[in-house]
């Protein structure tokens, strides 16, 4: 047979539906036509004969399905009959549906948005060769001659490669203006080790890594794009790097990022043994590509190798023991350890609210299929077969589950960007998860299992017949009926329970984190981060920094400015030892340490720092004046217990260091975190301990509004050199805001989640609750004739609407003990069993029911026995 | 009507469609004529089932329909056979000989 032909008869039978059954009704008609006359010239009247000629024909109907039967389509035409009569049905009811799509949205939109972000950082590969890629212990404290040391002869790494971060103003052009640059330093095989080649010009030539090479780099797509309009000529075109020109050599591969999307460039460090950098500061990551299949026995033996030559060539002291404790991490899980935590409990979280709407949705569509119990015995009755009902019911079911899925769909587009920006990640990799075909092929998918698993139990009920014999089975329909109805219920309530408890957990963790003091005042408080590039114009860097906070401090609005090299709760720094004058020099460990701040004058007033006693930074305190020192009031009372430090000297800043003289205490403030220990701090006047780079970061009070002021500065501070590049502008209320970023968010989500739990529990009590209410109608009535008082009826709603409730509740109360090890990494100084949270969980879930359930037992309870007796 | 004739063998419909279709083209009604006229009344079409193994052979492509007027100037859709169709034909009453005859060879020995 020829399969064309076949086909070509389908499509027509498919798409020229009505024209081919016009046809054949028409041919039917010919036929009986034909066979009547025939009759008729056989001696029969013509009114029997037609009839004759009917009968003969046989059934009209029936041969007309068979005759569509023979099409070959039949499947397809019932598929489309059943989904236009589920359209049909859910335009019907409006509220029912819109209900149920609500629900069902919701529920697939968030995990499907909360897919795509999982997948993202946790499934797909990174634009480097991940799996064999490990990052070394002690990441950012290697130094140079260590890696030297061991770079070579590894038994279980291709390639070990070292890096670092930085940051620096450069610009495009000698006229452009400046702005920052994160970059990468790295050793010249970095890339070797990555495995990734670019996608234009080439990497780091071997011995580019050492003195004397040329200055190069290689730039991402992105940098090219943006900054360099995509010029096709970019390779060899030079850039201005902290005043530096450097050629560039290479472009990465579009969507190509290491370590993470915020660093653009990576240029080759230099190794050089006669910089004491190279022996003296800690500052490199240190990343091996694994051999090809090597395993873990292996990579031990490789690291008992490493330790043992580092144990022979360095001597270290306990805190900095290199030798102690070796071991690589998966890169992946160096990156994405933080948030894989987090991810998986909101993971958690929301395929509990979408298990909610699928019991909320089975049970709507349970109450539907109830209600047409009649309509559907019709149908049996006319010979529709049970399979043909229970088809129609999944299909139904399947299409409110597709036109929720593209709800779905649209609630994961519109959500995705506030979940991705209000998730814990690393600067940049917002870009680095995005909502792809995946996702919506999840979508899909869970609207298909949706669909199916919510009319199992209607379909089930249609299955065992109880739709046969109407009189008889109708009651045992919704008896049964009522129990699966009462265990949705009682499922939705025990997971509701289960977030609310969750969410309120947070909320209390995170009232927690927000009583925390810390130290300092950052409502009205701005700031930025400024760099000068070495060599710009506008003096030395006394004079700049006098300058810039001198036009700063004449805008309008700005009560008092001042400049420090790092913020508090944001920036961490390095801790280093201080020298008590007076005191026997103690050894490694014991020797206190202290972590320091630089700070112009006004830096403690603008942050709200109180000086406790002594004096605070004066413009006295200038480079060739006495050298003095300010220190926070634990490191004090830890120093010197018993006595007043003020007066006192000591020295900090690496052997030889000067003696500095205290002459004030500081009040306690959050340092590098807004949780652990608060370090030892020292501050430090700015013009007597300038650091390694002009500029620092600005903080600035302002009485008008905030981000207006952060413009100002800014038109200001570029508007003194183009050499000036600004970055990490935002208000200090951000800055704590962001230092508790994860708590607060997952605190956000799970709140949500919460409600949306609680209002769809709330929202199913109600429809089977009314949903009994409304069945029960003639009952009540007959009851309340009797002379049962409505108190009486309502009471009777109540207990048979509220015991699944309760139930749930109870349910929910132990679940959410048990499981409680889950979220006790993420609260702060509260207990997962925190009894108060999970009687509140319980109680506002179980208010949710009661209230729910009362408001249709309260329309039972009014119900005229009359009217009731007269509607059935 | 005879009340001595009987159902069409199932499966033979299409056979003896394709037959008939063989000699000239026709409609649905002239088939049942011919096939009965054929049998002397041996055989009775179905004649609404008819219909559904016309389409069904369409589909298949043995056969193909057009619109055209009857003699007596009526609408009326006809039916003719193709290549495919004569193929067929050849393969089902080759078929048809073959069992006609073992059926036969039982029935005269037994």
């Amino acid at each position: 047979m020829s399969r064309l032909t076949d086909w070509t008869f389908r499509l027509r039978a498919l798409f020229g539906r009505q024209s081919l059954e016009r046809q054949t009704d028409q041919e039917f008609a010919f036929h009986i036509q034909m066979e009547a006359e025939k009759l008729e010239r056989e001696g029969w009247s013509a009114e029997a004969a037609a009839a004759e000629a009917h009968r003969r024909f046989g059934s009209d109907t029936r041969e007309r399905q068979r005759a569509r039967d023979s099409w070959g389509v039949s499947a397809i035409y019932d598929l489309m009959s059943d989904g236009r009569h589920a359209l049909r049905q859910m335009r019907r009811r409006p509220g029912f549906t819109a209900l149920a799509i609500v629900t069902l949205g919701l529920g697939i939109g968030a995990t499907t948005a909360l897919f795509a972000v999982v997948y993202g950082l946790l499934v797909r590969p990174l634009p480097f060769r991940d799996e064999r890629l490990s990052m070394f212990w002690f990441d950012y404290s290697w130094r140079g001659s260590e890696y030297d040391h061991i770079r070579e002869g590894s038994l279980a790494f291709d390639q070990i490669a070292a890096y670092s971060t930085w940051g620096e103003p450069f610009r495009t052009g000698p006229s452009e203006q400046s702005r920052m640059l994160g970059y990468i330093p790295a050793t010249a095989n970095l890339f070797d080790a990555l495995g990734v080649k670019p996608a234009l010009g080439r990497g780091f030539l071997p011995g580019e890594d050492r003195l004397g090479a040329e200055r190069v780099i290689v730039i991402s797509h992105g940098l090219w794009q943006q900054d360099l309009g995509g010029a096709p000529d970019v390779l060899g075109r030079q850039l201005i790097i902290g005043g530096q020109p450097v050629s560039i050599v290479g472009v990465m591969p579009k969507g190509f990022y290491f370590p993470t999307p915020e660093f653009r460039a990576w240029r080759p460090l230099t190794l050089d043994p006669a910089d004491p950098v190279y022996a003296g500061s800690g500052w490199l990551a240190l990343i091996g590509a694994g051999k090809p299949g090597v395993n873990s026995a292996t990579i031990d033996l490789e690291l008992k190798r490493i330790t043992r030559l580092l144990g022979e060539r360095f001597t270290y002291s306990t805190v900095w023991d290199k030798t102690r404790n070796a071991h690589v991490k998966p890169m992946r899980e160096y990156l994405f350890g933080n948030v894989r935590d987090p991810l998986l409990l909101l993971m958690g979280a929301v395929a509990m609210l979408l298990l909610i709407a699928c019991a909320n949705a089975a049970a709507l569509i349970l109450a539907r299929t109830t209600d047409r119990t009649g309509e559907l015995s019709v149908r049996l009755a006319l010979g529709a077969s049970h399979g043909r009902i229970a088809r129609q019911i999944v299909t139904e079911s399947l299409a409110l589950a597709t036109v929720s899925a593209a709800a779905g769909a649209i609630v994961a587009s519109v959500g995705f960007r506030t979940l991705v920006s209000s998730l814990p990640l690393q600067q940049g990799f917002g870009g680095a998860v995005s909502l792809g075909w995946q996702a919506f092929l999840i979508a899909f998918v869970l609207a298909l299992v949706v669909g199916v698993s919510v009319s199992i139990a209607p379909v089930r009920q249609v299955l065992r017949g109880r739709l046969d014999g109407r009189e008889r089975s109708e009651e045992g329909l919704r008896r049964g009926t009522r129990q699966i109805h009462a265990g949705l219920i009682a499922a939705q309530v025990t997971l509701a329970v289960m977030l609310v408890c969750g969410a309120t957990l947070l909320i209390r963790s995170v009232e927690r984190l927000r009583a925390i003091d810390t130290g300092f005042d950052g409502r009205g408080v701005v700031t930025m981060d400024l760099v000068r590039e070495p060599g710009a114009s506008s003096g030395s860097d006394q004079e700049f920094i006098r300058a810039v906070l001198e036009r700063v401090q004449a805008l309008p609005g700005i009560q008092s400015a001042g400049i420090t090299n790092r913020l508090p709760v944001r920036d961490g720094g390095w801790q280093g030892s201080v020298t008590i004058e007076g005191r026997p020099e103690l050894a490694g460990a014991q020797r206190p340490n202290a972590l320091y701040r630089t700070a112009t004058p006004d830096y403690l007033k603008t942050l709200s720092m109180e000086v406790k006693s002594g004096r605070g930074i004066t413009d006295a305190d200038r480079a060739d004046g006495e050298l003095v020192v300010l220190v926070s009031e634990s490191f004090a009372r830890r120093i010197w217990p018993n006595e007043s430090p003020l007066g006192k000297r000591l020295a900090f800043g690496g052997t030889n260091a000067p003696w500095r003289t205290i002459v004030g205490i500081v009040e306690e403030s959050r340092m590098t975190n807004m949780m652990g220990e608060i370090p030892n701090v020292l501050y430090l006047p700015l013009a007597q301990f300038p650091g390694p780079r002009a500029g620092g970061v600005i903080v600035a009070r302002t009485s008008t509004d905030q981000v207006a002021t952060l413009a100002s500065i800014r038109d200001v501070v570029t508007g003194m050199d183009k050499k000036l590049a600004i970055s990490r502008s935002m208000t200090m209320e951000t800055v704590v805001n962001n230092a508790l970023a994860e708590p607060l968010r997952l605190r956000f989500f799970l709140g949500l989640l919460g409600s949306l739990a609680l209002l769809l529990g709330a929202v199913g009590v109600y429809g089977v609750v009314s949903y009994a209410v409304a069945r029960r109608r003639a009952e009540f009535g007959i009851r309340m004739a009797l002379g049962a008082a409505p108190t009486i009826v309502l009471a009777h709603v109540l207990r048979g609407g509220m015991l699944p409730v309760v139930v749930g509740a109870s349910v929910g109360i132990l679940a959410s003990l048990g499981l409680s090890r889950v979220v006790r990494g993420f609260l702060f100084e509260t207990s997962p069993t925190d009894a108060l949270s999970l009687m509140t969980a319980a109680s506002t879930v179980l208010l949710a029911g009661v209230v729910a359930a009362v408001v249709p037992a309260w329309r039972a309870g009014k119900v005229s026995p009359v009217e009731s007796l007269r509607s059935d | 009507m005879s009340s001595t004739s009987s159902d069409v063998i199932r499966g033979t419909l299409d056979m003896l469609i394709l037959k008939v279709l063989a000699n000239e083209a026709e409609h649905g009604w002239g088939i049942c004529e011919r096939i009965q006229q054929l049998s002397r009344e041996a055989l009775r079409v179905q004649q609404g089932s008819l219909y559904a193994s016309l389409h069904r052979m369409t589909r298949e492509g043995w056969i193909r329909s057009y619109w055209s007027v009857t003699a007596n100037n009526r609408q009326a859709r006809y039916y003719e056979i193709t290549r495919a169709g004569r193929q067929q034909l050849r393969i089902e009453s080759d078929e048809w000989t073959r069992l006609a005859n073992g059926v036969a060879l039982v029935m005269s020995n037994a």
